[in-house]
């Protein structure tokens, strides 16, 4: 009963989200206040429904209720407990199911914290957002029903991809789809204010803190993402260019876009224009990488169209919403009342190149995804665009946007002095140049462009602080007021140094691998010995072992620094025995922030030799660190308070600092 | 600088990024793409030495040798032709023979084809999509085989490569 | 109906809560979009003051930012002295279009749930449907066929070969209910025969807890009129016999089935122990020594004064033993079978000690305690005053560890 009740509930928030696309709007038409009261009551009740109906379906899977299709096909009643839980999100319905709650959940936010907004704008957005939320689950309800039942009942499940029984992964899809789904905020901010033809004051200033939070959530997920690439899949890689990944990538990088250029409408009322498109392209491409992801484009296209259901549905969404959303814009953008005006050496200046590079190199990044889909539609050849392409591509534009961004907060608005920023950057560009005469002595000279790469990394994390330092003036005023004003200085300026230290942080991680990692295959056999990052790793034995639901093949190492033992490591090989399914358990060793990962290739029948392949990373969790730090100076923004201000509230406060709480 | 001028240097600027990406891209996909061949392709037209190629079909039967322990040799085929192919280097956990297969490279000039990929699926019944694609298209596809299962977006193609 | 009642109790809610704004609207009336664009523009300047305490923003830069933000400040601050909010507060047509909403939901919903829901389908979850002593997986391999074969039959249930591959399997697992829907299906798709047929029958045995049932005598027999010489329903006809006490009919039946096994047959042991138990109970001879051979050792159930024949057999060890080589499911259902047999013979006949003892262990052997402590209750109910009985069994029931009910307390 349960089950049907969370089948009901999805229906019933069907309904309410019909109702929520259609009311609120017609009171903003027409000012009425009731009607634009439905939209937060009805966001409210929404999400009610689906959290209910996403806990049937999770109650499903907790109980092993083979009665549910979706459970059947997707769980098995041996699976240990949190991959039952897990496993509701890890298939093609639950995890729409997800998709929806989450986009449910932000409108909801919207209801609750948007009380200081103007109540037509909030009637628009709330609006906008249902009308996304009724396409999805109309495309959940026709396509991809989590809830259908069969009988007789099978008394035992299909178990779950046991390459999902991870508990990156467990994680993983619902931080993507917090990314994904927060942009969907952003977009029916900017719907809303096109349908207006204009942007209150309180526009910026909300659409920021969404993106922003959104951002983070993307952050961290593709950071996992590409973890869990990095251990599970065991080819020692972190970032495959594949098509899934690009999905996530492309919406960061237009959302990192969004979250700089929101900052100059927000201060400056200028590229309010560009602000809009660009939060219409963001939730795009999120709608894109959920097409690419949920339409079994990629895996096939011949699949694709030969059983087009579920693509064609979202592919019609797809279009209806960014052909839809597109097209009022360029109706109504001239309406809209245009900004400030700066100099090309400004703040302002900084921002559009970053947005410029960042956008292009997003286009890069969707050319290379979407090109070898198109051609093979059209003319039926078949092409792989692999790395080469988008290191050829996107690496070329993320040069100059690096090397600028430590510029960027060191101008001052409207107006900006490039020499003088130039000046309080000494101290990054000395430590850069003495990061890439440390490289070059080291190599003695031979890794030239590893030695660029140092110092464009060094020169990032540096220059990072360089607007802190300014701004509290410690070259001035001495240290003891520098800390104190250091203290004074807006969170976000915190956050923003952050960020990019980490980004400066993941350039570090990136180039030491591709520059510096020594890579060893080889044929071993027991008591052999070779040689990889300081240590010599000797192949003991090969050793068997029964898992809960596998078996695996276990290659044990020791290692050995002059000729001591100094660890132990461990890599396997895993047959999962109920599908038959082989995978690679990478044996990874951490010291400080390197890595040593060992993975097995064949074995020769007779116990003898095993191909074994021997990486040594250095530095390379850097390239996660650094995205961490980016998350958390996400975060640290986040948490200024003037940030999260829709409006001040309609007590006049006596002091600054009151109107600051009174709106918080 | 004029307002007029200001706007004419800013749109210069954008234009030139674009035109910078354009250009990056073009050459991009005419330099780095490689181009799916069945073995019959390759045999009745050898393409130009240096071309990338993703050579895609079955593993032959009884073909696998594995020679100087970590160099592989193994011979691909689409039941028509068949294509000799050296790999170095640790294979995917389900390259099998006759199992599908895709190795990426260039064709050397022994016409010997030398992999510096090799991809298989952490599926048992996966084909590469190409592959499976081009047997259908040339009424070589076993029907009585489950077609590939829509894969989850995670399990994504996995593959030994440089 | 209880989920119907949630589901329109879910559905009032929504309703009221959609209304709830329109029938009560907030008194507070509206501001104009101008006068929040004030508000904003007005924080602005509050924390750009608060940045030029702190220091933290030079002068010049403050001065220039606070010159532009007076600016839009001004503006906003005449557009919002200006513009009135138009409004409909009176109006009532809103009240209608939001009740047309508001019914809509109902409607809609229940429509489309009746088009794609199963209204009132009750759970299935896995612990409440785990197999009586087998527990839900028993052989992981077999459980993937079985959910293969199972996903295959739901998607097709009109297969009737897959039903008839399936049937025995669930037999053979315990899982009856299963079973038994498992070959009618199979029978009305594929016609009877003597498998199904026997199948049937068996799984309703197993069912009925060991009993023949009517239902589970017609399935057998209908086996029989497809293959007289299927011998596994002749065994459960013959046992039938038995448990009806036709013990005439029975020793026949029993006879020409032990005529017509083979000799390694399974229910072999079972068919010579019900042959000896009805000739004896029909008055006729015994049989010479070595056909009894399986039946005369000692009895599990003896007791240390030395027995009859007993008057009501009970499973005998060799009985048990005979049951370990069948399987599970047929075991299980013998066993029950000799077991219900003797316990209706002493609601029949409650003054044999013997008989209740045997039950009482029996019960005990089959793990079921409760029925065991049942037991012993109405046997000590039974023996009213017959002290030494009483203890006889008594002192049974401490060894085996079994205490009576409360009811059966008092004679």
């Amino acid at each position: 009963m349960i089950v049907e009740l969370g089948h009901y509930a999805l229906i019933l928030a069907l309904s309410v989200s019909l109702v929520q696309s259609v009311a609120p709007l017609i009171g903003a038409r027409i000012g009425d206040k009731r009607l634009m009261d439905i939209g937060p009551v009805t966001a409210s009740a929404g999400f009610l429904l689906l959290a209910f109906s996403f806990s049937a379906l999770t109650a499903a899977y907790v109980t092993s209720d083979f009665s549910v299709l979706n459970v059947f096909e997707n769980s098995h009643s041996l699976k240990p407990m949190i991959f039952k839980i897990s496993g509701v999100w890890g298939n093609h319905e639950g995890s729409m199911l997800l998709w929806v709650l989450i986009l449910a959940f932000f409108g909801a936010l919207v209801a609750t914290f948007g009380r200081d907004l103007p109540p037509s704008l909030k009637a628009n957005v709330l609006a906008v957002q249902a009308w996304v939320l009724t396409a999805f689950l109309a495309f959940i309800l026709l396509t991809s029903n989590p809830f259908t039942r069969i009988f007789p009942v099978p008394f035992e499940g299909q178990d779950l991809n046991p390459i999902l029984q991870d508990i990156g992964l467990a994680i993983h899809p619902p931080l993507l789809y917090l990314g994904y789904v927060g942009f969907s905020i952003a977009f029916s901010f900017a719907v809303a204010a096109l349908i207006d033809g204009r942007i209150d004051a309180a526009w910026a200033r909300w659409v920021r803190p969404w993106t922003l939070a959104a951002w983070i959530c993307l952050t961290l997920g593709i950071a996992m993402g590409s973890y869990w690439a990095y251990y599970e899949l065991g080819w020692g890689g972190w970032w495959f260019w594949d098509p899934v990944e690009n999905a996530s990538f492309m919406p960061w990088l237009s959302g990192t876009a969004l979250l700089h250029s929101a900052l100059v409408m927000e201060k400056r009322s200028a590229l309010k224009v560009w602000t809009i498109l660009l939060a219409i392209l963001t939730f795009s491409l999120s709608l894109l990488g959920t097409f690419l992801v949920r339409s079994g484009v990629l895996t096939s296209v011949h699949a694709f169209a030969t059983d087009p259901t579920r693509g064609v549905f979202i592919l019609a969404i797809l279009c209806i919403f960014i052909g839809g959303s597109l097209a009022l814009f360029a109706f109504r953008a001239s309406a809209l009342e245009s900004g400030g005006l700066f100099q090309p050496v400004s703040r302002e200046g900084a921002l559009v190149l970053n947005n410029l590079f960042l956008t292009t190199a997003a286009a890069t990044v969707l050319v290379g995804t979407l090109y070898p889909l198109v051609l093979e539609m059209a003319t039926g050849a078949k092409i792989s665009v692999g790395a080469p392409f988008f290191n050829l591509t996107f690496g070329p534009l993320m040069l100059p946007l690096l090397f600028a961004v430590p510029f960027g907060p060191l101008l001052a608005w409207k107006r900006g002095d490039l020499a003088g920023a130039t000046q309080r950057l000494y101290w990054a560009i000395g430590a850069a140049l003495g990061g890439a005469i440390i490289v070059l002595a080291l190599t003695r000279g031979t890794e030239i462009l590893a030695a660029f790469g140092v110092a464009l990394a060094v020169w990032l994390m540096v220059g990072s602080f360089a607007d802190l330092g300014q701004r509290a003036g410690f070259r001035k005023a001495g240290l003891a007021t520098g800390f104190k004003r250091l203290k004074g200085l807006p969170r976000s300026a915190f956050g923003t140094t952050l960020a990019h230290f980490g980004l400066g942080v993941t350039v570090l991680g990136i180039v030491c691998v591709s520059a510096f990692q020594t890579e060893v295959v080889t044929a071993m056999s027991p008591g052999e010995t070779r040689e990889s990052g300081g240590y010599s790793v000797r192949f003991d034995c090969m050793s068997e072992r029964q898992g809960p639901n596998y078996t695996e093949e276990v290659g044990n190492f020791t290692l050995l620094r002059d000729g001591t033992s100094v660890d132990t490591m461990e890599s396997a090989r895993r047959l999962y025995t109920a599908r038959q399914m082989p995978t690679t358990e990478a044996g990874i060793r951490t010291e400080w922030f390197s890595q040593l990962y060992i993975s097995l290739g064949d074995s020769e029948a007779n116990g003898g030799a095993t191909v074994v392949r021997i990486w040594y990373k250095p530095l390379v969790t850097f390239i996660w660190i650094g995205a961490i730090f980016m998350a958390l100076g996400g975060c640290v923004s986040l948490a200024d308070r003037r940030l999260r201000v829709g409006a001040p509230g309609r007590r006049r406060a006596p002091t600054a600092v009151g109107a600051k709480a009174a709106g918080a | 600088m004029t307002r007029k001028g200001k706007r004419l240097s800013f749109i210069g600027g954008i234009l030139a990024v674009i035109g910078l990406a354009a250009g990056l891209v073009l050459t991009a996909l005419s330099d780095s793409v490689a181009y799916f061949n069945s073995p019959t392709d390759i045999v009745s037209k050898t393409p130009s030495p240096g071309q990338r190629i993703r050579l895609g079909g079955m593993v032959e039967d009884g073909s696998v040798i594995r020679g100087g322990r970590e160099t592989i040799t193994f011979r691909v085929t689409d039941t028509v032709e068949s294509v000799p192919v050296t790999y170095t280097g640790i294979l995917p956990d389900l390259f099998r023979e006759g199992q599908g297969v895709v190795a990426e490279g260039t064709l050397g000039p022994d016409h010997v084809f030398l992999a510096d990929t090799v991809l298989a699926k952490h599926d048992e019944n996966y084909m590469p999509k190409e592959v499976v694609d081009d047997l259908k298209a040339r009424g070589l596809w076993d029907h009585d085989k489950s077609a590939p299962k829509a894969a989850t977006p995670e399990a994504a193609m996995t593959g030994v490569g440089s | 109906m209880i989920f119907w009642l949630i589901a329109a109790a879910m559905t009032a809610g929504i309703v009221l809560v959609i209304l709830y704004p329109v029938l009560f609207p907030a008194g507070t009336a509206a501001r104009t979009r101008a006068e929040h664009d004030v508000e904003v523009y007005r924080a602005q300047l509050s924390e750009l003051e608060t940045d030029v305490e702190r220091g933290t923003l030079s002068s010049e830069e403050a001065e220039t930012a606070r010159a532009e933000i007076a600016r839009r400040l001004l503006k906003a601050d005449a557009a919002a002295s200006a513009g009135a909010l138009k409004g409909t507060a009176g109006a009532r047509w809103p009240l209608a279009v939001a009740a047309v909403m508001a019914l809509g939901v109902p409607i809609l919903s229940v429509a489309a749930y009746g088009m794609f829901g199963a209204p009132g389908l009750q759970d299935y979850p896995l612990s409440a449907r785990a197999v009586p002593g087998g527990g839900p997986s028993i052989n992981p391999e077999v459980d993937q066929l079985l959910a293969a074969a199972e996903a295959r039959l739901a998607e097709n249930p009109d297969d009737g070969q897959g039903w008839n591959v399936i049937a025995p399997i669930y037999l053979r697992m315990g899982r009856t209910d299963d079973a038994v829907d498992a070959f009618q299906k199979a029978i009305s798709l594929l016609g009877t025969n003597a498998a199904r047929e026997g199948g049937l029958g068996e799984a309703l045995v197993q069912q009925a807890g060991g009993e023949v049932t009517e239902e589970a005598r017609q399935a057998f027999e209908r086996s029989l009129k497809d293959n007289p010489d299927y011998l596994p329903s002749r065994f459960f006809l013959a046992l039938d016999l038995s448990q009806e006490g036709r013990n005439e009919e029975a020793a026949t039946a029993w006879q020409s089935l032990i005529e017509a096994s083979p000799e390694n047959a399974p229910w072999m042991n079972i068919a010579r122990a019900g042959l000896a138990d009805s000739r004896q109970k029909a008055g006729l001879s015994p049989l010479p020594e070595s056909d009894l051979a399986a039946s005369s050792a000692a009895d599990v159930t003896s007791t240390s004064r030395p027995s009859q024949a007993p008057s009501v057999p009970g499973p005998t060890a060799e009985q048990m033993a005979a049951a370990s080589g069948m399987n599970a499911g047929d075991r299980r259902a013998m066993i029950e079978g000799m077991v219900s047999q003797l316990a209706s013979k002493l609601a029949q006949n409650p003054d044999d000690a013997e008989g209740w003892m045997r039950l009482i262990r029996s019960y005990s052997v089959l793990g079921e305690p409760k029925k065991a402590s049942d037991a012993l209750a109405r046997a000590l109910g039974a023996m009213g005053d017959n002290e030494n009985a009483r203890s006889e069994i008594a002192a049974l029931a401490r060894s085996l560890g079994v205490e009576p009910t409360q009811e059966g307390q008092t004679p």
